[in-house]
């Protein structure tokens, strides 16, 4: 089989042929080295030589290939004539609906507002106290947990770590509603396996929603080298490539964590980045070095979460041992036949009242907003935030 | 091309219709807006819709939301939208929600949670609207009316299903002294019937361990519509995933008793389907799938879905489902095997999703006949072949011999 080039494989005597094969892949080597050198000195004479080539040489990746989900909050980039990357930088601090590069239609916008979280938005709380959060673990949790769970506490502003109650009825579900009766805006469940932190679940109070995330790639910041000192000063937000309206829901979940107004004297960062779905939690210092510098320090933890299942509510509680009711008839059947004005007007006053005693009780059943199923991953490049 | 009415979370009313594009597998959903959404949370969700197919070729539309508002919309050919009729459910409390809507002719049944039952008559050229009231136990889970109107049936949280007969719970107001009854006598009571009820469920049977299991429907529906009101096929689905097919001819203990069909959250819905023997399940977990009533087996389960189907719509063969993940999927049918057991050959899929960008709460269908009959012809394969089959058998003897040929070549291609 003549090919037209010499092939090393086709000598016979061992210690040549190595020697030829060794040569020809320094050569090999050689000619890419000295086409890098050519190249960067090109570049170096003009730097619009390389604006050029960054421009035209962007790799293909799953994420910026990623499929078209319509319920991304911005267009069709097959529709539309350009289209950026996939990621849309987004700011923590600003709300989704009005950002400049994304312009959901009117619905979307309407429906962005109604959401379980909008309280946080609308401006009534005040921004300086934090969101208070109620951190607990998984029945039986190790050393490994709590080391974790005190990270937590450290990194939101207003945490409290809790340990959970051992025997019956504590269930989560549970917890959540006491939590939402004292006023806790969250809850979060570091759950445990093989001594080994494996699963997060945010709760949002008081109606919901219920996060599940699955843990990975702890570090603590300790583990980190060259770690900086946490202050208690509330740190800034950033949130990266949320983009789907699922992905602004767990966007917003973590933005109300935090409190409204970052006090920048700390120069703290808590970045939360979505890249493939998943979510890898970083926090840093920064420090301006010089006016167009600026030095990064982490400060730990670092950990990664991917998110499983939403559920609308609390989560539930089974009372399957309740005794049986009797069935009940409505009282005051005869109010009916009056004209619906009048009792109207006096519920409207008692029904502000009882709004603030109300107590939140679990629900009996789960009802999933969004669960992760491998059949939904129909291709590599198919993501939900 | 079946058309469909939703409803959503923030209260706007959309109609949804599925055509086909260029090749015959490919759909396209057109959605357009009949009533725009308030922008003030959820007091104004759609929990009920129903429409009714009116001779003069319009439709109405009822739809009842959370705050207790109810309305009954004409939609004319043009898609133009006037109000018909409008009221509040006064007796519909905080926390509670409606179960049940039915639009029979001109009349419209709304059913709550707290049993607030209401017949309203809508007005007529002739006739002002009145609304007469029943009262019906609390805690209920889903109402619904029969095919002919003469019964409904109702279940929910420790009520058991029952069959009413639907004049009789209009004209005779028996709860009137019901509370103080059943709180004195409540062993008594508790086993007989009310005035206007027909027959009424009885629990299953204890467990293994002679526990009591709890009574807590959440989803029913009427099979094979009977024309007699004590003679009904009803099927329940159960918070515990359990869907239980009752026959009140013969007993108050459900007939089957298939275990584990929900499989997260309990049964979210149930549906009859078009199909004999099929009917529709989903779950409050991402589940739909299709059932064969003869033996209470899964025959299909519906892919891609990822949030809980909150309304199902079968029409004809097609169904519909809009799910919590903002999404309204047509999807195809297929009804069960002939036999019992036997392998399910095709199976029902997703055959185009539309994004509604506000959770669905709520599908119906048009039930429009006959304009998917026309656009479903063209559709299959094997109807064109029969078609050519039969043109060639007629006339081959003044044909030549190439057809022949080619109507050879074109039979043994299609076996």
């Amino acid at each position: 089989m003549p090919s037209s080039r010499f092939e090393p494989s086709s000598i016979k005597n061992k210690i040549k042929r190595e020697e030829i094969a060794r040569k020809q892949k320094k050569e090999k080597r050689q000619g890419k080295l000295q086409k890098r050198l050519a190249q960067a000195k090109a570049e170096a004479d003009d730097p619009l030589i390389k604006k050029k080539r960054l421009a035209q040489n962007v790799p293909r990746t799953l994420d910026n290939t990623r499929e078209y989900d319509p319920s991304t909050l911005t267009a069709n980039p097959d529709t539309e004539a350009e289209a950026g990357p996939s990621t849309f930088p987004q700011d923590g601090d600003g709300d989704a609906a009005s950002q400049p590069t994304v312009q959901p239609q009117d619905e979307s916008a309407a429906d962005i507002a109604a959401d379980p979280f909008a309280e946080y938005f609308s401006g009534v709380l005040d921004p300086t106290i934090p969101p208070k959060v109620l951190i607990t673990t998984s029945p039986k949790a190790t050393r490994l947990t709590y080391d974790f769970c005190d990270e937590l506490v450290g990194v939101f502003p207003g945490a409290e770590f809790i340990r959970r109650k051992k025997g019956k009825g504590f269930e989560m579900g549970r917890i959540a509603g006491w939590a939402a009766n004292r006023g806790y805006s969250h809850l979060v469940v570091v759950n445990e396996d093989m001594k080994q932190p494996n699963a997060l679940t945010v709760v949002h109070l008081p109606e919901g929603p219920t996060a599940y995330f699955k843990l990975t790639s702890i570090q603590l910041s300790q583990q980190i080298s060259g770690h900086a000192r946490a202050t208690a000063h509330f740190p800034e937000l950033v949130l990266n490539g949320f983009v789907t309206r699922l992905g602004h829901t767990v966007g917003r979940l973590f933005q109300t964590f935090f409190p409204p107004m970052p006090e920048f004297q700390g120069r703290q960062v808590v970045t939360l980045h979505n890249q493939r779905d998943f979510l890898f939690f970083r926090r840093h210092r920064y420090a301006f070095r010089s006016p167009e510098k600026v030095a990064l320090q982490e400060i730990g933890p670092r950990f990664t979460l991917k998110l499983r299942s939403l559920k609308k509510g609390l989560p539930a509680v089974k009372i399957l041992g309740a005794p049986s009711k009797p069935l009940q008839f409505e009282p005051g059947e005869d109010e009916d036949a009056t004209p619906t004005d009048i009792p109207e007007g006096a519920m409207a006053v008692d029904e502000q009242s009882e709004h603030e005693r109300k107590e939140i009780v679990p629900p009996t059943e789960d009802e999933c907003i969004w669960v992760w199923k491998p059949e939904l991953e129909t291709t590599r490049r198919t993501f939900f935030l | 091309m079946p058309h469909f009415y939703s409803g959503d979370a923030l209260g706007a009313l959309k109609s949804v219709s599925f055509s086909l594009v260029d090749s015959p597998t490919e759909w396209k959903a057109t959605t357009t807006v009949l009533v725009p959404g308030s922008s003030s949370g959820h007091s104004k969700t759609v929990q009920k819709l129903a429409s009714y197919q009116t001779p003069e070729s319009s439709t109405l539309l009822a739809a009842v939301h959370a705050d207790g508002s109810a309305a009954v919309h004409a939609i004319h050919a043009d898609s133009q939208l006037s109000v018909v009729h409008e009221w509040k459910e006064g007796r519909l409390r905080e926390g509670q929600k409606f179960v049940g809507l039915t639009l029979k002719e001109s009349t419209v049944y709304t059913c709550t949670s707290n049993g607030a039952l209401r017949r309203t008559k809508l007005p007529q050229p002739d006739s002002e609207p009145s609304s007469s009231l029943s009262s019906l136990p609390m805690r209920l889970c889903e109402w619904r009316l029969s095919a002919d109107a003469r019964t409904f049936v109702y279940g929910g949280e420790e009520v058991e299903m029952s069959l009413w007969d639907t004049e009789k719970a209009f004209s005779e107001r028996p709860p009137v002294a019901e509370p103080a009854l059943t709180d004195s006598k409540k062993r008594k009571r508790g086993d007989q019937l009310l005035p206007g009820e027909v027959w009424r469920a009885k629990n299953v049977p204890n467990d293994q361990l002679s526990l009591r299991q709890p009574v807590y429907n959440t989803a029913l529906t009427y099979l094979q519509p009977s024309s007699i009101p004590s003679q009904q096929h009803l099927l329940a689905g159960t918070t515990n995933g359990c869907v239980r097919r009752y026959d009140t001819r013969v007993a108050r203990r459900p007939v089957s008793n298939w275990v584990g069909i929900g499989k997260v959250g309990g049964v979210g819905s149930v549906e009859d389907g078009f199909h004999e023997h099929e009917v529709f399940v989903a779950d409050r977990g991402s589940t739909l799938s299709a059932l064969d009533l003869r033996n209470g087996r899964t025959i299909y389960t519906y892919k891609g879905i990822s949030g809980a189907v909150t309304s199902v719509a079968p029409a004809q063969r097609f169904m519909v489902s809009a799910s919590q993940d903002r999404y309204i999927r047509l999807n195809s049918t297929f009804g069960p095997p002939a036999e019992v057991g036997q392998q399910q050959e095709q199976k029902g899929e997703v055959l185009c999703k539309e994004y509604v960008k506000v959770v669905p709460t709520v599908v119906v269908w048009d039930g429009f006949v006959g304009r998917e009959e026309t656009s479903v012809e063209p559709e299959g394969e094997e109807p064109e072949d029969e078609v050519w089959d039969v043109m060639q058998a007629a006339d081959s003897d003044s044909e030549g011999e190439g057809k022949s040929a080619h109507r050879r070549e074109k039979k043994r291609r299609s076996t």
